[in-house]
């Protein structure tokens, strides 16, 4: 009697041992691709309070209006920045760590080297095609010459 | 009888061989260390089983190359994780251990984006494989990469190979599954084009069409403005002037209204195909 | 039945003690560490290698003869890594452990070169002075003697590198790798440079002249002509309606803005062009001699 029933047991056994591996689940791996596709985080919506630090007045001002710019009238524009770091962004990166004066004078300079004339004295992104300009620091007066 | 025993200690003995032995201990440790996240050491290790076992013919390099390769993937290396699955499928001798990896190589590109890879190398499997399971998880993963790419026809006939033939409650999930990629592909997404020629009337009218108000309003608003400005010089009589805002000003905004539109379209039918393959890779995470 | 059950729990015991592939191997004996350690360098994995020699190390009984050369290689995968102050730090440790090996006659180089490496010129110089004349080895001085022309070269300080490498002994001045640098180092004296003063008075008198000074033709007549017409379009205002005059006011605004950042801009550029020059130099200078270097 027994020996009917553990007949059937071995040779599952030793059908399964041979046939071979399964290839698992499914559901491991569609997590991970999932999880690997998982939205970027949210830009933290005190950042740019925190950003503006601790300067004057003005300077939060002249950041507030650079702002409004880039939202409400840069945006509606086509998109003819020539950087890859656009002149807005520059401008407000130069007033935020350099002050207002300096701010102003490197973003007027920005301004006028933002042409489609001038491509050839930057190295460009082969992505985008834009020019990449060199970092906010090198055209900043202040900075001891490296 | 006799025959019978005889036979079950002939199974016996192939299965024995088939079986394998106590694994290797730096082979084991590499597991232990890679179970607990420590993909470093873990790599360490299946490099130190590969390069001691180069000459052994019993050894398993494939296996420590695969798991040096899914040790790069969770650490987000895809090059090198794509390489070593590579390596890792050359390496295997045995056929049903090289299917598994190229199908951890084509979740591998899924992952991290290489669609067209890992939809090519998948149909591979699908049409090739001697496994009928490979074959049904290439399709299940065809159907994944399908989604990514908003392309509705071909998950659909992916998940429904995928589906097809199991049991009741499988296969009715299977349909939700269809229904609901049947509504993607009919849902109302926005026609760049149309939004483009409709700001070219009325600036902002595109954008509000692709349900972009604020940035709508905002190209109005703008648009009026240079406009009016524009006319107002005309009508004055001073063409410098007029010449002045129309080159830098009205033509901007109004060329950058119709551009707009158009990415406005785009943005929405994006963001449109990513809530429903969203809604989709929901209901499949469920899937037992 | 019984049968059954016997064949049944020796296969099973066999199994259970059945040997792995590959279990003879002693993975983690001293030889083995260091083979794989070594293995590890040969393909380049340098922070694992580290972490290997480290562990050979770590198991005791590695006579200092032995050890001297471990740690040396320690500091080179850490360098080779690009992990400078970690590649310092092993050498230093090899100086301090091991004062009168020959690891540590290499190791002072290693650290100066390290700083090198790193940036860090003064440092590089300051221990080239201070542990010179610890090291016996007369090849190995003028490595040293060597390194400090280079890091004057990277100092731009071109005068003080020619100096340098001219009071080298002749023996010294015959080495291919101090001819080289003496001649990059006439080459830095003639480096083309630009006067950032000069570039500002010009684009102050005539806006634009400046950037044409600093190389940027197209941005310094792009620069004229939109401070020309924007003041053009002032002056027009002001005329039509005087001082009241809006369209005067927001020309002329914007034609001081632009005016203003055409003489900063005209400064900066000329600076940046200097600073880009050099650094040019000195990258031909640094793949020249990063051969003699390895």
């Amino acid at each position: 009697m027994i020996g009917k029933k553990v007949r059937p047991l071995l040779i599952a056994l030793l059908l399964s041992g041979i046939c071979g591996f399964s290839f698992g689940q499914v559901r491991d791996d569609l997590a991970f691709i999932v999880g690997s596709h998982a939205p970027p985080k949210k830009i933290d919506p005190g950042a740019f309070r925190r950003a503006l630090g601790s300067g004057s007045d003005l300077k939060a001002a002249m950041v507030g209006l650079v702002r409004v710019y880039q939202l409400f009238i840069s945006s509606q524009d086509r998109s003819v920045c020539n950087f890859t770091l656009s002149c807005s962004r520059f401008s407000l990166n130069a007033v935020q760590k350099y002050g207002i004066v300096y701010g102003l004078l490197m973003a007027s300079d920005r301004i006028q080297r933002c042409n489609g004339i001038g491509r050839k004295y930057y190295p460009q992104d082969p992505k985008t095609s834009l020019s990449i300009d060199f970092p906010t620091d090198m055209y900043y007066l202040g900075r001891v010459e490296k | 009888m006799f025959f019978f025993n005889n036979f079950l200690s002939a199974g016996l003995l192939i299965l024995l061989s088939v079986i394998p032995g106590r694994p290797d201990g730096v082979l084991h440790l590499a597991d232990e260390l890679f179970a607990a996240g420590q993909f470093d050491e873990a790599v360490t290790e299946y490099k130190r089983y590969i390069f001691f076992n180069a000459e052994n013919p019993e050894a398993a390099p494939g296996y420590a190359y695969y798991r040096i390769g899914l040790a790069y993937r969770s650490q987000g290396r895809w090059d090198d994780a794509i390489a070593t699955l590579q390596k890792s499928i050359q390496a295997e001798s045995r056929e049903d251990a090289r299917e598994e990896r190229r199908l951890a190589l084509g979740v591998t590109q899924i992952a991290c984006g290489r669609y067209d890879q890992a939809d090519f190398l998948l149909l591979k499997i699908e049409m090739y494989s001697p496994f009928e399971e490979a074959k049904r998880k290439a399709a299940f993963f065809r159907g994944i990469c399908a989604l990514y790419t908003s392309k509705w026809d071909e998950a659909r006939e992916a998940f429904q190979n995928y589906f097809g033939g199991r049991d009741l409650e499988t296969d009715a999930l299977g349909k939700r599954i269809e229904g609901l990629l049947v509504q993607a592909q009919r849902k109302g997404y926005k026609s760049p084009r149309l939004a483009k020629a409709l700001s070219t009337f009325v600036p902002g009218l595109g954008q509000i069409y692709a349900t972009d108000w604020v940035g709508g309003l905002n190209a109005l608003a703008l648009n009026a403005a240079t406009g009016y400005l524009l006319v107002h010089d005309l009508v004055q009589k001073q063409i410098q002037d007029a010449v002045f805002n129309s080159i830098f000003l009205f033509q901007r905004f109004y060329s950058g209204n119709r551009q707009n539109a158009e990415d406005a379209a785009m943005r929405y039918n994006k963001a449109l195909s990513q809530r429903m393959a969203a809604e989709v890779l929901k209901i499949l995470e469920r899937l037992e | 039945m019984r049968k059954i059950f016997f064949l049944c729990a020796a296969a099973l015991l066999l199994t259970a003690f059945r040997p792995a592939a590959g279990q003879e191997t002693a993975y983690f004996s001293p030889e083995n560490i260091l083979r794989f350690a070594d293995h590890l360098y040969e393909e380049k994995d340098y922070v694992r290698a580290a972490a290997e020699y480290r562990r050979y190390l770590s198991y005791g009984d590695v006579p200092p003869s032995a050890a001297a050369p471990i740690y040396f290689k320690i500091g080179l995968c850490y360098r080779l890594a690009q992990d400078y102050p970690k590649s310092i730090t092993a050498f230093q440790a090899v100086i301090e452990k091991f004062p009168r090996s020959e690891a540590a006659e290499g190791s002072y180089f290693q650290v100066a070169y390290g700083h090198f490496l790193g940036g860090r010129y003064d440092e590089s110089l300051s221990f080239v002075d201070a542990f010179s004349l610890k090291v016996g080895s007369d090849e190995k001085r003028l490595k040293l003697a060597q390194l400090k022309g280079l890091n004057y070269l990277y100092q731009k300080n071109w005068q003080k590198a020619e100096d340098h490498l001219r009071s080298l002994n002749e023996k010294a001045a015959q080495s291919p790798l101090t001819a080289a640098l003496k001649t990059f180092a006439e080459e830095g004296k003639r480096l083309p440079r630009k006067s950032p003063f000069l570039a500002g008075v010009m684009s102050a008198v005539i806006p634009g002249t400046g950037k044409i000074y600093a190389g940027r033709t197209s941005d310094g007549l792009l620069s004229l002509l939109t401070i020309a017409v924007t003041g053009w379009q002032a002056c027009e205002g002001f005329h039509e309606d005087g001082v009241r005059s809006v369209k005067g006011w927001i020309y002329g605004s914007l034609g001081a803005f632009f005016y203003l950042g055409n003489i900063y801009g005209s400064v900066a550029t000329v600076r940046i062009f200097n600073e880009q020059s050099e650094r040019k130099f000195l990258e031909r200078v640094g793949v020249s001699v990063n051969v003699f270097f390895q």
